[in-house]
């Protein structure tokens, strides 16, 4: 029986250029390297980098504070980015129902509990990233599949009609700020 | 015990990702989640979703509303159950009589309503939901007061009216003729209309399909006028029917239609020169596809001047097109018909100037050599055409 001989495995980013780098420091201090193709999926990250004038020579000497997402977080868009920096563009959004199916390797990378999507969430929306908002927004979409509204009305913790009424009159009789 | 459902705080996302998750969602996921309360409705609402083509499909138990998305499978006419034929996606159907118990409360439709009743608040429903665009009302043979169905204010403004089943009285299609159209199409596809059926507005539709078309004859396709489409089935019509048709087209004053498609009796040869009998033909070649052409008489109070004729086995094609405008044939288009449109003209005048020659007698020389000149100049000039 003959051994195969072990190969490097050679990443394909590594060998279609050598990037720039980027540095990002998340809310709790963790400090993440990000490549120029990956950062440009955040439009927020893209945007701030292009106006402090970011360049190949200085990207790694000056890091990027993200106060807003969590190094677990960061970590999870990295990742997402990196995996899905050289897909083509989108297109753009028309208003007409869309249809795609989310990859098998994000539905991994999204099976996290509820809480953490929320987060996530948030923080993708900060960051402007419109892949994973689909694809995170389509998980909990999916949530929905085969529920019957009132089970919708519990997974999503949606009041009901009296409930939001109750909320607005108890809104309207507090008082206001006072002075 | 139920198993515990895992919760999401859909309401807390911020705005813009909550109307995210919304738009991301499959059909039937929106609709439901829009009825858990007035704000759901509300946020599906400003997500303005656009629908590609709805459907109200009236017809007894199985009436339903379907909104069609290409591409996407499609719901069983039950609640929320797929299956995966077509391209329509069922919101409803009713059951036996009346809507089904569970989808009166889903939609909080009253109780005791019929089944048009409630088939017409769940359509306004939806179609406020959504943008949906137009719509198809679709009506079976089976219904029997097509009139009060017609009236109702939301289905009224259809974008084609589709009618099927198995045999159509008088009565249903007085009714449907007699609807006050305003740029409608109607469209009979299945089932037999009355041999003996005439009504005036036969052709008043803007689109108009009859399958059946056995009980239309010559005199009824000349009162056709403004027409946009016009397919006609199964029929009677003859030949020579259709060449009287042809002339009629040619020296009509205003315009009868764009398409129009007739069938004819399958695997016979149509013989050309009845079809085209005291017609000045000529082939064009458009679309990798050779096509008679002929024009009208009076090019100056039409529009369109020119009909392009092709045909199958079991069909002859008819479109009609102004001399500037590129001919479509789908997404395609091609050159216009200028150049053959001038030389039909020249065709035309020889045929003239040769009738007048033959009909003047040997003593008139002096006519006969005027005319055999002008015969002459009009061959040198459909020669330098080509």
């Amino acid at each position: 029986m003959s051994v195969e001989p072990e190969v490097p495995i050679v990443q394909v980013e590594e060998v279609r250029e050598n990037p720039v780098l980027y540095k990002i420091i998340s809310s709790d201090n963790h400090v993440f390297t990000i490549s120029e193709h990956a950062v440009k999926l955040s439009k927020t990250l893209w945007d701030l980098i292009t106006n402090l004038g970011l360049t190949a020579e200085n990207a790694l000497d000056n890091p990027i504070p993200v106060e807003n997402v969590n190094g677990k977080n960061m970590e999870t868009i990295v990742q997402f980015c990196e995996r899905h920096k050289y897909d083509e563009e989108e297109p753009e959004y028309t208003n007409y129902i869309r249809e795609f199916v989310l990859p098998e390797w994000d539905r991994q990378l999204l099976s996290i509990d509820n809480e953490e999507l929320f987060q996530l969430i948030l923080a993708t929306n900060y960051l402007d990233i419109q892949k994973l908002m689909d694809y995170c927004c389509r998980v909990i979409g999916d949530m929905a599949k085969d529920k019957t509204p009132e089970e919708l009305r519990i997974i999503y913790g949606i009041p009901t009609d009296a409930e939001d009424d109750a909320l607005e009159r108890s809104a309207s009789d507090s008082p206001g700020p006072s002075g | 015990m139920q198993p515990m459902l895992s919760t999401f705080p859909l309401r807390k996302l911020p705005f813009v990702a909550l109307k995210h998750v919304i738009k991301l969602m499959e059909i039937d996921e929106i609709v439901k989640i829009a009825i858990t309360s007035r704000y759901m409705e509300s946020i599906v609402k400003s997500c303005c979703i656009r629908i590609r083509r709805t459907i109200v499909s009236l017809y007894g138990e199985y009436t339903y509303v379907g909104l069609y998305n290409p591409k996407y499978p499609v719901f069983q006419p039950s609640q929320y159950t797929r299956t995966g034929k077509g391209g329509f996606e069922t919101l409803s159907k009713t059951s036996s009589s009346s809507f089904s118990q569970k989808l009166k409360s889903v939609f909080r439709l009253p109780e005791t309503s019929t089944t048009l009743e409630n088939t017409r608040q769940l359509f306004t429903r939806i179609y406020k939901l959504f943008q949906c665009g137009p719509f198809k009302l679709m009506i079976n043979s089976s219904t029997e007061n097509i009139k009060k169905t017609l009236e109702i204010p939301e289905f009224r403004n259809f974008e084609a009216l589709i009618l099927c089943g198995q045999h159509f009285k008088k009565k249903q299609l007085d009714e449907v003729m007699e609807f006050e159209r305003e740029n409608q199409d109607l469209q009979i596809l299945e089932g037999v209309i009355p041999v003996d059926y005439y009504h005036p507005n036969l052709f008043k539709y803007t689109d108009v399909h009859y399958c059946d078309a056995r009980w239309i004859r010559l005199e009824h396709l000349l009162s056709i006028k403004d027409n946009f489409q016009i397919e006609l089935g199964m029929n009677n019509l003859t030949i020579p029917d259709l060449n009287k048709f042809l002339h009629h087209w040619m020296n009509s004053e205003y315009e009868l239609f764009k398409f129009m498609s007739i069938d004819i009796e399958k695997e016979s040869s149509i013989p050309l020169d009845v079809l085209f009998r005291g017609i000045t033909v000529l082939r064009g070649y458009r679309f990798g596809k050779w096509k008679r052409l002929i024009s009208v008489k009076s090019p100056n109070t039409r529009n369109r001047q020119i009909m392009s004729i092709s045909w199958s086995k079991s069909r002859i094609d008819m479109s009609t097109w102004s001399i500037h405008e590129r001919p479509k044939q789908g997404d395609r288009d091609n050159e216009p018909y200028a150049p053959e449109f001038e030389i039909l003209q020249l065709l035309k005048q020889r045929r003239v100037l040769t009738l007048k020659l033959e009909r003047v007698g040997d003593d008139s020389l002096e006519k006969q050599e005027e005319l055999t000149g002008k015969i002459e100049e009009t061959n040198n000039q459909l020669q330098l055409r080509g």
